[in-house]
């Protein structure tokens, strides 16, 4: 048996406070999962934000993030670690849920339907009242600390019959729904990041809803409180609003030119 | 523009023109008439005789007094149109013929007036079919909600459909005509959300009360087109600077009522207000191109039917129809109407299911004759039915029986084929796409590259004195989805028409395309008169490859009778589940509303039935996807689909681009 050397990334903790604006008892409900060690699934449509709400509870809580946006090729050791050769010696490098287990981190799992399902399967004895994380490959197992806390995304909006939470991997989270928040509180927020006045991000927010209205109706989603932050800050930068949502609005949700000229049309009517 | 037969310049004589009549009309049963006409004729010139006869001729095939009235208004539709009006006019009463019948046509022929308003700028006209789309999903953006647009010889809303008209050629340029369209419509929408409506319950009895009432409506369309620009503009600034734009300045009739209805609280009662004043000074009431009609006749009659059981249109014919046992053992068809309703292309689907009722009043008596002959085959296959108000299953209540379909036109395929090729290249580019995303499988034994982590574990494992791994590669694989896909599409007689051709469209555009990927995938119609005759019609199996055969079926598709749901659902996804597949996908094409012979399976039962099956199938693993073909609100959607998803696609004409979209969308 050679000598094993580990290498274990160091985490980055989130200094300044990420702008979040709650919408309900969601921070509450956080915290008091992340006291009792639950793990928390997020639902919500793109760009509603989910990721941005889990930035802001790590800084809150003063854990390090680390975040996995997950896809079709992500395997086990992606998530758990590897060996690697260093000379003649055979190192193992902690994958970013062992990194995140070892520190007491939160662990944040986005688009988790995206991973194939028997990569998700190595997070089931994390997420049940065992704790621990199984690295097969030299045998060990990690306890996760009572700070440890595993966090997934999915969006519930996507129509594909190929991408379902397995029951047996959703049955373990306390579960949120997440949405786009009302009009006055999404102004504010497409106001303050998007650096725009209250007035203008009133009537982003107006095209934003309008644009949810179609959804399933030519469009498979609407705008996202994202878009309109992107469609604020181009206005911000100068740009002149109808073009600054043509392109960060109407062009981004759609590619069919009547469905483009029709967002365009509701571009116009609220500017 | 009829212009390709004008070689002679010289204008037809009267005898002449009595021989074209003669050849045009054979056996003229009004002979003074045609003297009139030929008198009126006599005095055009040639390109505009020629082309007043082409439109006699055209209208003579479905209405000799359409024809006559026609050539007998020519005398004034040249002084006030170019010839591009003068053929939006004909063409404008041949429409109004088809939709409302003859005397609609022949006021329309007489009322120049109206016509000659709104195709001031033939040239530049704008028709309804280019901005339909665009305008639906525009309102349907404001509203939040669906709300159907149709057209119609005016501009008017009954609160659930807004009308517009079928041509607007109000303004000097097509743009601005096209955008007219979204204005008036937007207008419409307005009266429907700001209080038109809503604030007074008895605007008919107001408009009643005035000596003059048809100037009093017109007042009122003037005073709320300015109160609801007011509205609609402190909401969406944009558009109420098109508005404004559009229509030009105000009438100065109006001038002194604009403050107060533009005012930000303004309701209804100000406008009624106005009303008051302005009848009682005698002003008289201006006209602008941008009015919409406010009729309250037509939203009062809506909401008498809406009362009936909540759900508009549908419930006040219900009440009309009488129902017949749900067993209807005897065959007393006595006292019903003999007339045979047609479905007109894209008919309301409420009124279409009516209709199916009522056109089987007439057949009934030999259809029950032969329907209720099912006694003699027993069975194919029997299937419990939930009846919600039971809070049970009716036990084998559906007897099913799987029925050939009769093979269509063999040339419809390639018809079809031709109408979509550049969208079927299109579409096979995207599958395509689906299955190129190969996968690469990690640790085979060959490949075309080194597997680095298998290599390093297996240096590791030498290293450690374990015993190396061989599989070292990487290896390119055929995507396997593993997915088995079935269509269930409906073949009840309401899709007869527009419907049922554009689910035969969609399924030939799958198949083409389908046939790219290695997906599974069988196609089935369902249709079935009462639960002792179920039908399914297999149009290809699984195990069938999509060959002449199944394009041959495709083409036979029809309209049946009526739309069992979900017996049709638990078969066929019991077909489906047989198959080895890892993904079972359902997806059903309707025309919406579930529903029956009888009263039985209408409603509450079959919605509840239908939803109950695609929960058993959902449970079982079977993933549904609903697509409805509904111009009507989808309201009750979520309640019928339950587990499953589902899209509107409110127009027929889009399904076959839609159909496969979804495909996509379902299945990467």
């Amino acid at each position: 048996m050679t000598k094993q050397t580990h290498i274990t990334p160091q985490l980055m903790r989130i200094d300044d406070e990420p702008f979040y604006q709650p919408v309900g008892n969601e921070v509450d409900m956080f915290e008091a999962a992340a006291k009792s060690g639950l793990p928390v699934l997020l639902k919500g449509p793109t760009g509603c934000g989910k990721t941005r709400f889990v930035e802001h509870m790590a800084w809150k809580l003063g854990r390090p993030l680390i975040t996995v946006s997950c896809h079709d090729d992500l395997t086990t050791a992606d998530l758990i670690g590897r060996y690697l050769i260093i000379g003649e010696e055979t190192v193992w490098v902690d994958g970013p849920l062992t990194a995140a287990v070892r520190a007491g981190a939160i662990c944040y799992l986005d688009e988790i339907v995206e991973a194939r399902k028997d990569t998700t399967v190595v997070i089931h004895p994390l997420a049940d009242a065992r704790r621990v994380l199984n690295i097969d490959k030299h045998g060990e197992q990690v306890e996760a600390p009572p700070e440890f806390m595993l966090v997934v995304s999915y969006n519930p909006g996507y129509q594909s019959v190929l991408k379902e939470l397995k029951p047996s991997t959703r049955q373990r989270f306390i579960a949120f729904d997440f949405n786009y928040p009302l009009a006055p509180a999404e102004s504010s927020i497409v106001a303050t990041e998007g650096g725009v006045p209250l007035e203008i991000a009133q009537k982003l927010v107006k095209l934003g809803q309008m644009t949810r209205n179609l959804k399933g109706a030519g469009l498979d989603e609407g705008a996202s409180t994202r878009l309109l932050i992107h469609a604020a800050q181009l206005i911000a930068a100068g740009v002149e609003p109808i073009s600054a949502c043509s392109a960060s609005v109407a062009r981004a949700l759609s590619d069919e030119p009547e469905m483009t000229a029709t967002l365009e049309d509701l571009v116009r009517a609220v500017f | 523009m009829v212009t390709s037969h004008t070689t002679a310049t010289r204008r037809l004589f009267a005898s002449e023109l009595d021989v074209r009549f003669e050849r045009t009309l054979p056996g003229n049963p009004n002979l003074a008439v045609q003297q009139r006409a030929v008198a009126v004729l006599e005095k055009l010139n040639r390109d505009q005789q020629n082309q007043i006869l082409h439109w006699v001729e055209v209208a003579a095939q479905s209405s000799y007094e359409v024809a006559m009235n026609l050539a007998l208004q020519a005398q004034f539709v040249f002084l006030q149109l170019d010839s591009n009006g003068v053929e939006a006019w004909a063409l404008g009463a041949l429409e109004v013929k088809d939709r409302e019948g003859v005397d609609a046509a022949l006021s329309f022929l007489h009322d120049l007036d109206s016509f000659v308003a709104t195709h001031k700028y033939a040239e530049a006209s704008a028709n309804f079919i280019e901005v339909e789309e665009r305008t639906r999903t525009f309102i349907q953006a404001l509203a939040g909600k669906y709300i159907d647009v149709k057209s119609y010889e005016y501009a008017v809303t009954d609160t659930e459909t807004l009308f517009l008209p079928d041509v607007l050629a109000t303004l000097p340029s097509a743009a601005d005509n096209r955008r007219l369209y979204r204005v008036m419509a937007s207008l419409l929408w307005a009266q429907t959300h700001y209080g038109t409506f809503t604030d007074a319950s008895n605007l008919d009895e107001i408009l009643a009360r005035y000596p003059d009432a048809d100037l009093a409506k017109e007042w009122l369309d003037a005073l709320e087109a300015a109160r609801l620009e007011g509205k609609l503009g402190a909401d969406f600034p944009g558009l109420g600077a098109e508005i404004a734009e559009l229509r030009g300045p105000w009438p100065a009739e109006l001038a002194p009522a604009l403050a107060r209805l533009q005012n930000p609280l303004s309701t209804l009662a100000d406008t009624l207000a106005l009303l008051d004043e302005l009848l009682a000074s005698g002003a008289k009431a201006p006209t602008m191109v941008h009015a919409v009609s406010v009729e309250p006749m037509v939203m009062r009659a809506v909401r008498a039917q809406k009362d009936g059981d909540g759900r508009p249109a549908f419930g006040a014919n219900q009440e009309e129809f009488e129902p017949y046992p749900a067993e209807y053992d005897d065959g007393d068809m006595g006292g019903l109407s003999g007339e045979e309703v047609d479905l007109e292309p894209g008919e309301h689907p409420a009124f279409s299911k009516e209709s199916q009722h009522a056109g089987r009043r007439d057949e009934a008596g030999n259809l029950l004759v032969r329907k209720k002959g099912v006694s003699d085959t027993p069975p194919e296959f029997t299937y419990d039915e939930w009846d919600f108000r039971r809070g049970s299953y009716k036990k084998d209540w559906c007897h099913l029986y799987e029925v050939p379909v009769t093979p269509g036109d063999p040339n419809y395929v390639d018809e079809v084929k031709r109408k979509y090729r550049n969208y079927i290249a299109q579409i096979r580019r995207q599958l395509e796409m689906i299955k190129g995303e190969d996968k690469m499988l990690a640790r085979q034994v060959d490949g075309e590259e080194l597997d680095v982590d298998a290599v390093v574990e297996s240096f590791i494992d030498r290293k450690n004195g374990g015993e190396p791994s061989d599989r070292l590669f990487r290896r390119r694989m055929h995507n396997d989805r593993s997915l088995a896909v079935m269509f269930m599409v409906d073949m009840s007689g309401s899709t007869k028409g527009w419907v049922n051709n554009a689910e035969r469209e969609s399924l030939i555009l799958l198949c083409e395309a389908l046939e790219l990927l290695d997906d599974r995938y069988a196609i089935y119609g369902f249709s079935g008169w009462g639960h002792t005759r179920c039908e399914i019609y297999p149009i290809k199996r699984f195990d069938e490859q999509y060959g002449n055969e199944v394009r041959a079926r495709i083409a036979g598709i029809e309209g049946k009778d009526f739309t069992r749901m979900g017996v049709a659902v638990r078969h066929l996804s019991k077909l489906l589940e047989a198959e080895p597949a890892r993904y079972h996908l359902l997806v059903t094409i309707s025309d919406g509303y579930p529903d029956d012979f009888g009263d039985e399976y209408r409603n509450d039962y079959g919605i509840e039935d239908t939803r109950r099956a695609l929960q058993e199938a959902h449970e079982r693993g079977v993933r549904s996807f609903c697509v409805t073909i509904d111009r009507q609100g989808a309201d009750y959607l979520p309640r019928l689909y339950g587990p499953a998803r589902y899209e509107v696609v409110p127009n027929a004409h889009k399904l076959p681009l839609r159909m496969a979209e979804i495909y996509r969308h379902l299945t990467t």
